[in-house]
């Protein structure tokens, strides 16, 4: 299987090709119709075929194309995890024999800086890799039925497959520029699929501020990189002037990035330290942490599979990935490790009161998955990387889960997301209403389901190593999580339609399907890493040299009695309200009422995007129409012109000299013999 | 004997009024004859060199040049006469379409 | 009668194979050409041909092989230019394919000639010697002389061709005398041999700057400049270019320079590396002065063939940089760069041809107006050739630009370089109107004119995109590639 893992991102781009290839079929078959229709009328020229609201048989043919080489792709995964499992399992402490490394020609070279084209299969990078494939797979599926109704349901499988491709060579890549492009990869996707109805008012915005949000981060990975590059020293003292993982984080090479250091306001900064804080940037952008959340809730705008797929379970995990591969930079500064921690458990609690204030279905599973990452970051953090991947994977099912739960019940009452509008739809959504309680009982920790194991993992990590702030902290947020879900399961499933003009039905049988899928796989991703077997530990130890964790039973049944108890006030709370017609379109909660200005604080965020519109966007608004309406105009294209006239002058004029006289010619021509000879004359 | 200098130098001479006659002349077969002499000029140093040094080398090469020479001829006296037959002068100057 | 035996010449068939084959296939064609008039089967032949010589330069490929006292050469540098060549030689042929036909000009004769062009610039790449130096450059000019004048009964490519073939000549002369005076200061004709005599003037303590040997190197110099078009030699290229077929500019556009580039680099390299501050210098000063000016008039330009031909001379200074550069660096730029513009040039030539009717007079840049919206595929193609002419990542122009650059840095010719970056900025002008007025500018009211994207068009133009995105996406396999050289051209 190792001669055939580049089969794995290059099936997924075959895709890619196939469907750009039918898409531009179809369109030229539309426009041929368009113009046989319109033969006679050149005044309305409107060439698109698919403008009807019945189902487009595209999808189901792009889709299941597109499904197809993600699905073999996951199979593909699992030989490779089947013949790693195969390998030696390591003896000793720190002994790693369960990988391989290839590198398919050397993509670039800059003087002794060497970028090889390859990957690296290791214990990590198959872990993302089945993720990525498997639950990728069962969104694709799910898809087909979402966008059955879609005007472009080609196109939207090209980007879902080329987000594929572009993922898997962010987990494969065997150096940091790989990683790059894949990093880069996801965003342009992800940029792409958030505006992928761009007719719509929302969706272009959204998209920009995703791009943008996320630029300011990969600038943070961009120095990481060049600060790799520059320092990083190999054991005998000369430069290493690598960017490939296993050189960079080789023991020897890694500990020659504490020997620099700084001064900075005060404090001492170690070259390790800089490349850890810069590394973090970048993990704040991609991973939706503070500062750089706010573009995943508007990331909502896209298509429902897209937030299930990028906004949940896999592109948003990167940078837990990155910091999970690149953590023995991180263990040399502690320090940056606290701001790691300090910045998940704050996104943690933050991100999951924001979710009370949000009537949305989707923007409050949006600040859940803000929330849930923060409580990864935090994880990795405190050095519980078994625990983040833990939580990264059985998050990454759940939460697909449950995002495609709710893009079931837009898709069945009518594209409306509003959740006051909702209600009593278990009677008619059973299929979608009992996944979806799956994936709640997964997220709020229901006992012996997936996030029990993986939540508790990791705070307990935290009450282990003397986090006990942290541990407590994190509790708080697992019970608002618990709280805002049974807020959302009594809005959306519980007492009556509150809009009766909608007419709600339950999806079809391509959406409902992968929903059962992930619900089993929700109910048994618990055993990935349960306690007293530990697979994933074993897995992933000779990696992150990590010890087991002890499985506390005080701390779990603290926080799962605290989590249902929280869970049942949230459900019958709303119930309540929504019994004495508490609960209307267009009002503010029932909270609201209660706790006033807080609660607006929370509807608005905390303020975030109303802070940097006023310090950020609206400063760099007026500096861009000074130097776009003065600077740029007066000087610049002054100094373009000028150039550019004195250039267009001289070009004309030195036109004359080619005047069409062969003697003329021949006259430059002994001019030039002229300048040569007399150039060696009186040298 | 004469030397080889003068030889040289003589070349050196025809050399440039075959030069000369390529700038100044508008007729284009007499613009042909002054390519030919500036070749056969070259020919003579050559020639003459070789007998200063006593060996074949630069002979040989006015074999090849002779013969490239013809060629060349040949092929502009065919165009020339598709010229003459469009324009009825052999006068470079009238062939001035292509220009700027 | 005994004492009179024949001896039979020794031939070495690895040194020779590859032009030889071609000659000889080339007259095959000839005679085949009068029995058929099916030009399908003249292509398919002429293909075929050219597949089999470059297999023959496969066949060795790596060995250092010199023959006919040391006369010809059959090294890597010789190979792997002469693939190009070939190359370039098999887009022409596809894209002519049609055209030629279309303008009336179906005479079978256009394929031998071009593979006898060919052949003279495979012998020309091969050449270690005066004698066959100048015998290659005859063999491709004049089959040259012949493809410009191939569209006689229009009067300007009769007008075309015989200024070519008077300014020509008049080059031959000054090669020729150059060749003569080299001869007789040196009394060799040989590249190694004059290197190695100089050597002994310099340990017998004779100066090297004789006037007389210096104005022979010079000559050849110049000669050969005038065939890359380097300033101020270059007069010919606008007139030639614009009048000639549009394939044969193309095929000239960018095979003769390969060729002769490819003989100034062994000629600098090997004989000459003692006077090597010299020839930098002198030809550093020509190399500024080609790219400033093909840059600066290409701007003035509303004609396309023409704009290109002013951009082919803007693009012969960048090349001259990798030759003056004269180092393994340099060398192995030189020959990317001659790969990146081989199919960049043809590419965008192919998509002048796909647009050029029957009996048109000038191709103005206010033709392309709206041929975004009449053929996507064909403006997005032109869109990649511009690019790439221009330098823009990440097509194949930038890489080899890059490598150009960077070579003429470490060669401390600095100055050459930084006057590149400069004047490919002031290129980006007029490559990238050519783009805005196909995408950006509605054609005129007047009735659509057609296109002619025909199968074999396509297909060169298709390997050409092909061909400019990988390099320009990897370019390191190339440069790796054309590093691997083992230089009989630079020691």
């Amino acid at each position: 299987m190792a001669e055939l893992i580049w089969l794995v991102p290059l099936l997924p781009l075959l895709g890619v090709v196939i469907n750009t290839l039918l898409g531009l079929n179809d369109l030229r078959r539309s426009r041929a119709n368009a113009h046989h229709d319109h033969g006679h009328d050149h005044g309305h020229g409107h060439a698109d075929a698919h403008h009807g609201h019945g189902d487009n048989p595209t999808s189901k043919r792009s889709g299941l194309i597109a499904s197809l080489m993600v699905g073999l792709g996951f199979v593909l995964t699992l030989v490779t995890l089947v013949e790693l499992l195969g390998m030696p399992a390591p003896t000793t402490l720190g002994e790693n024999n369960r990988w391989f490394d290839v590198t398919y020609w050397n993509w670039m070279a800059f003087g002794d800086l060497k970028i090889p084209f390859g990957f690296l299969i290791d214990q990590l990078s198959v872990t993302m890799m089945l993720l990525v494939t498997g639950v990728g797979t069962l969104i694709h599926l799910y898809a087909i039925g979402y966008m059955s109704h879609d005007e472009r349901p080609t196109r939207f499988f090209v980007y879902l497959n080329l987000f594929i491709v572009a993922m898997l060579m962010l987990v494969m890549g065997n150096n940091f520029v790989m990683l790059f492009l894949g990093w880069e990869g996801v965003g342009l996707c992800s940029f792409l699929l958030i505006g992928f109805w761009f007719e719509q008012r929302d969706p272009p915005w959204a998209s920009v501020k995703a791009f943008v949000t996320n630029r300011v981060g990969d600038f943070g990975l961009l120095m990481a990189m060049f600060a790799i590059y520059a320092l990083a020293r190999k054991p005998d003292g000369t430069f290493l002037h690598s960017l490939i993982f296993r050189e960079v984080l080789d023991q020897g090479t890694v500990f020659s990035l504490q020997q620099y250091s700084t001064f900075f306001m005060g404090t001492q900064y170690t070259a390790a330290g800089a490349i850890a804080f810069m590394l973090l940037l970048g993990v704040t952008g991609k991973s939706a942490q503070i500062p750089l959340f706010v573009w995943l809730p508007d990331a909502m705008a896209g298509p429902t599979p897209v937030s299930a797929l990028i906004h949940a379970a896999t592109m948003v995990t990167a940078g837990v990935y990155l910091m999970i591969r690149t953590h023995p930079i991180f263990e040399l500064a502690p320090s940056v490790q606290s701001t790691v921690t300090f910045i998940g458990v704050a996104t943690a609690l933050v991100a999951a009161s924001i979710a009370l204030g949000q009537y949305d279905i989707k923007k409050v599973l949006a600040f859940s998955t803000v929330s849930q990452l923060g409580f990864m970051v935090a994880a990795v953090g405190m050095g519980a990387y078994v625990a983040a991947m833990f939580h990264l994977l059985t998050h990454g099912i759940f939460k697909a889960l449950l995002f495609l739960g709710s893009g079931s019940v837009i898709h069945g009452f009518g594209n409306e997301q509003d959740m006051r509008k909702m209600g009593g739809l278990r009677k008619k959504m059973p299929t979608t209403f009992w996944t979806y309680i799956v994936g709640t009982m997964g997220l709020i920790g229901f006992p012996l389901i997936s996030g029990f194991w993986s939540k508790d993992e990791i705070i307990g990590h935290a009450f282990d190593h003397d986090h006990r702030t942290v541990g407590i902290l994190l509790i708080v947020g697992a019970v608002l999580t618990s709280f805002y879900m049974g807020r959302q399961i009594s809005m959306v499933f519980f007492g009556e339609q509150r809009d009766q003009h909608i007419h709600a039905h339950e999806s079809s049988r391509w959406m409902t399907a992968p929903l059962i899928g992930l619900a089993l796989l929700t109910l048994a991703s618990g055993l990935i890493n349960v306690p007293g077997w530990h697979p994933l530990t074993t897995w992933l130890e000779p990696i992150v040299e990590e010890e087991a964790a002890k499985f506390h039973l005080n701390i779990a049944a603290i926080v799962t009695i605290l989590g249902l108890l929280a869970f049942a006030a949230g459900f019958y709370l709303y119930n309540w309200a929504a019994k004495h017609k508490r609960i209307k379109p267009n009002q503010r909660d029932l909270l609201h009422h209660w706790g006033g200005d807080f609660y607006a604080i929370l509807e608005e965020k905390w303020g975030f995007d109303a802070l940097y519109n006023a310090v950020l966007v609206k400063p760099y608004k007026a500096l861009a129409s000074f130097f776009g309406k003065f600077f740029d105009v007066k000087i610049i294209d002054g100094i373009v012109n000028g150039t550019a006239e004195l250039v267009g002058l001289s070009g004309r004029g030195l036109r004359t000299f080619q005047s069409g006289y062969v003697r003329s010619y021949a006259l430059m021509f002994v001019i030039g013999v002229v300048i040569v000879l007399g150039f060696f004359a009186l040298r | 004997m004469i030397s080889t200098n003068a030889y040289v130098l003589l070349s050196a001479i025809l050399f440039t009024i075959g030069v000369v006659g390529v700038l100044v002349r508008r007729n284009v077969i007499i613009m042909f004859m002054s390519v030919e002499l500036m070749l056969n000029s070259a020919n003579l140093a050559l020639i003459a060199f070789s007998r200063a040094r006593a060996e074949s080398d630069g002979q040989i090469m006015t074999f090849f040049v002779i013969a490239v020479a013809a060629a060349e001829v040949a092929v502009g006296l065919a165009l020339l006469v598709s010229i003459f037959r469009a324009k009825k002068t052999t006068n470079i100057d009238d062939v001035n379409t292509l220009k700027g | 009668m005994n004492d009179l035996t024949f001896v039979t010449p020794e031939i070495n068939w690895t040194v020779l194979g590859m032009p030889a084959f071609l000659m000889i296939w080339a007259m095959l064609v000839l005679i085949v050409d009068m029995f058929t008039s099916d030009r399908r089967v003249l292509i398919t032949l002429s293909l075929i041909g050219l597949g089999v010589t470059a297999a023959l330069g496969a066949l060795d490929y790596g060995s250092t092989v010199s023959g006919f006292s040391d006369m010809l050469v059959f090294d890597k540098f010789g190979v792997l230019v002469n693939w190009i060549l070939l190359a370039g030689t098999a887009l022409t042929l596809l894209i002519a394919f049609d055209y030629m036909p279309r303008q009336n000009l179906n005479q079978g004769e256009f394929y031998p000639l071009v593979l006898f062009a060919t052949s003279g610039m495979l012998f020309l790449v091969q050449a270690t010697d005066l004698v066959t130096i100048f015998i290659g450059v005859e063999t491709l000019s004049i089959a040259l002389y012949v493809l410009t004048g191939f569209a006689v009964p229009q009067f300007k490519s009769g007008e075309a061709a015989i200024k070519y073939l008077l300014l020509g000549g008049f080059a031959a002369g000054f090669l020729v005398y150059g060749i003569a005076l080299i001869y007789g200061m040196t009394g060799k004709t040989n590249l190694a041999q004059i290197a190695t005599e100089l050597s002994t003037w310099q340990s017998t303590g004779k100066a090297l700057d004789d006037p007389i040997l210096l104005a022979g190197v010079g000559f050849v110099l110049i000669a050969l400049g005038f065939k890359v078009s380097m300033f101020p030699f270059h007069a010919w290229t606008p007139d030639v270019y614009e009048g000639a077929p549009t394939p044969v500019t193309a095929y000239m556009s960018v095979a003769t320079k390969g060729a002769a580039f490819a003989a100034m680099l062994r000629f600098l390299n090997v004989a000459f590396p003692a006077l090597k501050p010299e020839w930098q210098l002198l030809f550093g000063l020509f190399a500024a002065a080609t790219m400033v000016y093909g840059n600066i008039v290409a701007v003035a330009q509303s004609n396309l063939k023409r704009m290109l031909a002013y951009s082919s001379i803007a693009h012969a200074g960048y090349m001259l940089l990798g030759v003056l550069a004269a180092s393994e660096k340099g060398i192995s730029a030189f020959t990317v760069y001659l790969l990146a513009y081989t199919l960049t040039n043809l590419g965008a030539f192919a998509v002048l041809i796909a647009l050029e009717n029957r009996g048109m007079p000038v191709f103005e840049l206010k033709d392309l107006r709206g041929l975004g919206k009449r053929s996507p595929l064909l403006a997005l193609a032109m869109t990649v050739f511009m690019f790439s002419l221009a330098g823009v990542p990440p097509t194949a122009g930038f890489a080899s630009k890059f490598g150009i650059f960077r070579a003429a840095w470490d060669a401390n010719l600095d100055y050459l370089a930084i006057i590149g970056v400069i004047t490919s900025v002031v290129s980006a002008f007029f490559y990238l109107r050519v783009i805005v007025t196909m995408w950006m500018r509605d054609a005129e009211a007047t009735e659509p004119q057609p296109t002619y994207a025909t199968a074999s068009l396509s297909l060169g133009v298709l390997v050409a995109v092909i061909g400019i995105v990988a390099v320009g996406i990897a370019p390191n396999i190339f440069t790796d590639l054309a590093k691997a050289l083992v230089l009989t051209v630079a020691q």
